[in-house]
């Protein structure tokens, strides 16, 4: 019969409290009194007196420490010595660890503080979950838009009809205005139009006044501390009377902080609607504060207890009853307003335009770029455990256990993961003002909230437990015998999940340089596209008020000076085409269709160069021209007919039917996102957008006359102009924004692929100096020899080719479909990319393998 | 001074360590206690009682080897050190000095 055994439930819990450096003899104690109990008690009356042994041993609990901490101190004392050691000893690879983990931590905090500050946005309100945006569908001929922009008399009616709309708050722009007071000037940005209860619905601070009270009376400005400042110096703003909007005058009556960075609504003024209103402000503008003019946004904020969805029910039956000419094309409804900035990537005449697809972008990339970085530390750590062996050998037979292994060297990955993200954060600093730049945003060190610390901490974390592990493990479990007898060193582990992650690297690199090439190739082609009219050498301003109404004059001066050899004058210009207008072909409305108004001067065709396919351009010296149309072929195209000219299109209201006179060539007045819409031009008189020619030898001049002429007629508002080519440019900001994010960072993840394949490298060269030192005695050639190492390379680059080029050829297919006008997704850029990286793979380990190659194989063989 | 102090119970396990000599463990120290002075004794104050003198100083230890009779499971050997024999001569001489000064009307009667 066996012999009975003490609860093995007890034995577990002494195993589990007490020390494991006496365990061993406190156990024993025990089992002999249990031995000997049951000899002379009895096996119930044993167990119980074990189980009272083992509860009364809690008292020697305190035990474990006094034993452990001596004896694992000095192990982790000489964890760090030979941590220490091995970074010196391998220097290079070290170097190449520390460089490729650096980068990549640096990349990724750097994507975590964009992130941050992106999913920061709007988040300052009290009241923002409840708040939402007045955003409409809009339906033209199927094709359905979003937009951001509602009707003045919209918003009131609904806080008054719906039970569930609490406050409402009207937001309309006027981009940038000029105060004075006294001799001070101020050139104001962000000048606002908002409703009287602003400051009570949205939570931005108001330094001064009362929040209830500011905006109520016709005239009231609320500026921020920074104008003010700048306005007002050290008098007290407060009741003061400035100058600003149109010449009139205004009285400040409260200080607001300025605007947080971090705000779709951004503003440096404020002025009270009421302001606005005909009859009952001064500045009396109607088409704020009528049904049908789409311009301004509206802000709902809902009863605690209303849902959206109700008031998004109801809306329809709202438009018909009001706005019932529009109630088809228009469908509103309800934006969360903590879903504006990332969410309105799809909204037109959004003040935030975003979305969330350059964050992915950026986002997978700081990734790709740390898995890269992360990569090289396994496999470099992998491949060198063979040189460790002995040491491990070593530690295991004086008593080390598997777990004091992993733990040595996770530490080890520690303090290398550590020293990565001190010189990380320090790239961060320094590259932040670049980043910047290119990100469009004003990103400080100092915004890093205390989260994002310990977020970014617990990554690094993350990152040396990840790195550590494998190779930890690889470490751990290799047997002390066969080390000692040597068996072992000179193999090398891990080779199947080493060539895994080379791959891998291989394939992010070649997808990044793919991509690189695709976007690098759609920017040039759509900076370079012909548009259908001349865009070089051409200088845009807009008129201010006091120009529109005196233009005549002002032009007549202009052309003056002699270095004005060209202009046209018009509403709207290639990069700004806003407005549109129902037409009716031969005057029935039932055919009704959509286009785009140009309204331009007899000069404006021939400036721009484009073309005339069918009949004529405007002339001024025909009277009738001023009720006549230039339309282009694609809105020939869609009034199906051959012969336009002649023919009639009919507008809505008391305009006159307008007799098309000829047709112009298709050119691209938008984004090459879109397909060319139809476009009707007619002439006007009343034009507040000059252009002017310029030559690259006189821009100076041009620009010197127009500010002279400028200043005799305008005294209070300043000067702004622009280059049309460089307008245009800024339309391609997000692409162009990706193309600089991922070939800056192509770059990098090429050079960390490039420094762990370089490490990779010099190892399998140092392992195999001896197979090529008795090949080379044997007669072969050196190109043998580099054949044989590149080899292995060669099939890891093949592979790598095979899954990379489906990938970047789905990814890029899916990009371009975002453009009209896009170029072909052809073959070359994948030749390419396969030529770059091969070219830079085998420049990286011929290095080594032709000095190993060359070598003396006597040197290699004498040691033995 | 705490750490050279000897209370009574560690005086007793000292004792006992030096009486058993090459055999003081911990199952052997609780035996002879209870056999000497009839005081029941559990393990785990034993234990601790020894832990205790060798953090002070007064014993050593060594591993024994393995044996059946305790599921494989090793002895913990303690043996006095000279500095352990000194604290009982010390000890031992407080007492008897003191006793000494013990004057005989002291015992009534």
């Amino acid at each position: 019969m066996e012999e009975p055994k003490p609860p093995k439930i007890a034995s577990g819990l002494l195993k589990w409290f007490i020390s494991e450096a006496i365990f061993d003899e406190v156990h024993g104690d025990l089992l002999e009194l249990y031995r000997a109990r049951l000899d002379s008690k009895g096996l119930l009356i044993a167990s119980l007196y074990f189980y009272k042994d083992v509860v009364l041993s809690l008292r020697n609990v305190p035990l474990r420490r006094n034993y452990r901490t001596q004896n694992s101190t000095a192990m982790f004392k000489n964890y760090f010595k030979i941590a220490y050691r091995n970074i010196l000893k391998h220097k290079f690879y070290t170097l190449a660890n520390t460089i490729s983990l650096s980068i990549g931590l640096a990349s990724v905090m750097l994507i975590t503080l964009f992130v941050q500050q992106e999913l920061s946005y709007d988040n300052f309100h009290e009241n923002g979950p409840r708040i939402y945006r007045l955003n409409k569908l809009v339906d033209r001929d199927g094709k359905i838009t979003k937009n951001a922009e509602s009707s003045g008399l919209f918003g009131p009616s609904l806080a008054e009809e719906f039970p569930e709309v609490s406050e409402v708050v009207r937001v309309s722009q006027r981009s940038r205005t000029t105060l004075n007071y006294k001799e001070t000037n101020f050139k104001v940005n962000g000048a606002l139009y908002v409703d009287d209860n602003f400051f009570e619905v949205f939570d931005f601070e108001l330094k001064r006044g009362n929040p209830e009270e500011v905006l109520k009376l016709p005239m009231s400005v609320v500026l921020t501390e920074r104008v003010a400042t700048a306005l007002f110096k050290n008098e007290d703003p407060i009741g003061k009377s400035i100058v600003g909007i149109r010449g009139l005058n205004y009285t400040v009556t409260g200080i607001a902080a300025n605007c947080p960075k971090n705000s779709h609504i951004q503003f440096e003024m404020l002025t009270s609607w009421i302001s606005t209103v005909p009859d009952r402000g001064p500045l009396s503008i109607g088409w704020m504060n009528n049904w049908y003019t789409q311009g301004l946004a509206t802000y709902l904020m809902l009863e605690p207890s209303a849902s959206p969805a109700s008031v998004d029910s109801k809306l329809p039956a709202f438009e018909e009853k009001n706005i019932p000419e529009r109630a088809e094309m228009y469908d509103f409804y309800l934006q969360p307003f903590e879903q504006v900035y990332l969410g309105s990537a799809d909204v037109q005449f959004s003040p935030a335009m975003s979305g969330t697809k350059f964050l992915y972008i950026l986002s997978s990339i700081a990734l790709a770029i740390l898995l890269i970085a992360v990569f090289n530390y396994v496999n470099i750590s992998t491949s060198k455990a063979a040189s460790r062996a002995k040491e491990i050998g070593i530690r295991k037979v004086v008593g080390a256990l598997k777990r004091q292994i992993v733990i040595q060297h996770l530490l080890e990955s520690f303090i290398l993961v550590f020293l990565a993200s001190l010189i990380g954060a320090f790239l961060v600093k320094t590259a932040l003002p670049f980043f910047n730049e290119f990100t469009g945003r004003n990103i400080l060190l100092t915004d890093i909230s205390s989260s994002l610390v310990i977020l970014t901490l617990i990554i690094i974390l993350l990152i040396a437990v990840a790195s550590g592990i494998y190779p930890a493990m690889i470490m751990s479990g290799f047997k002390p015998v066969q080390v000692l007898k040597g068996s072992i060193s000179g193999k090398s582990f891990g080779n199947g999940p080493r060539q895994v992650l080379i791959t891998f690297q291989f394939v992010i690199t070649i997808v990044m340089i793919v991509c690189t090439i695709f976007i690098s190739r759609q920017t040039a082609f759509m900076n370079n596209k012909n548009l259908g009219y001349e865009k070089e050498n051409v200088l845009m301003t807009q008129f201010s008020d006091a120009i529109y109404y005196n233009h005549e004059p002002f032009i007549n001066e202009l052309v003056k000076d002699n270095s004005i050899t060209d202009y046209a004058l018009s509403q709207q210009t290639p990069k700004w085409s806003n407005a549109s207008n129902s037409y009716y072909p031969d005057g029935i409305r039932e055919k009704e269709v959509e286009a785009r108004t140009f309204s331009i001067d007899d000069r404006f065709l021939k400036f721009y160069q484009m073309e005339i396919v069918q009949g004529r351009g405007f002339d001024r010296n025909i009277s009738s021209d001023l009720t006549t149309a230039v339309i282009n072929e694609t809105m020939m195209e869609k009034l199906g007919w051959d012969q336009p000219i002649g023919r009639q299109l009919g507008q809505g209201g008391d305009d006159p039917a307008l007799t098309i006179i000829g047709v112009v060539k298709d050119f691209n007045f938008r984004s090459l996102h879109r397909e060319v819409e139809p476009i009707v031009m007619e002439m006007t008189s009343r034009p507040y957008s000059l252009a002017l020619k310029t030559r690259p030898d006189n821009v100076k001049e041009v620009i010197g006359a127009l500010e002279r002429t400028w200043e005799k007629f305008e005294n209070r508002e300043p000067l702004v102009y622009s280059f049309l080519e460089e307008d245009l440019k800024a339309r391609y900001d997000s692409e162009n924004n990706v193309f600089k994010a991922i070939s800056i960072f192509a770059v990098i993840s090429i050079l960390i692929s490039c420094f762990g394949l370089y490490g990779l490298t010099s190892y399998t060269v140092q392992q195999k100096i001896k197979e090529v030192g008795i090949r080379k005695v044997l007669g072969a050639k050196e190109s043998a020899v580099i054949y044989l190492i590149n080899r292995r390379f060669g099939i890891t680059l093949l592979i790598a080719l095979l899954i990379a080029i489906p990938v970047s050829y789905t990814m890029m297919n899916a990009w371009l479909q975002g453009f009209a006008y896009r170029i072909d997704l052809g073959m070359s850029p994948f030749a390419l990319a396969i030529l770059i990286t091969a070219l830079i793979t085998s420049l990286t380990i011929s290095f080594q393998t032709i000095k190993a190659a060359r070598a003396n194989p006597v040197k290699a063989l004498r040691t033995e | 001074m705490k750490g050279t102090y000897l209370g009574e119970f560690e005086e007793l396990v000292l004792l006992t360590v030096g009486v058993l000599y090459d055999e003081a463990y911990g199952v052997a120290v609780m035996d002879e206690i209870k056999n000497e002075t009839g005081r029941s004794v559990n393990i785990s104050a034993i234990h601790s009682a020894l832990r205790r003198l060798e953090e002070k100083g007064f014993v050593k230890s060594k591993m024994g080897g393995a044996t059946n009779e305790r599921g494989g499971r090793r002895k913990r050997f303690f043996v006095l050190t000279s500095y352990g024999k000194k604290a009982l001569d010390e000890a031992q001489s407080l007492r008897m000095k003191l006793y000494d000064r013990i004057p005989n009307v002291a015992f009534g009667n």
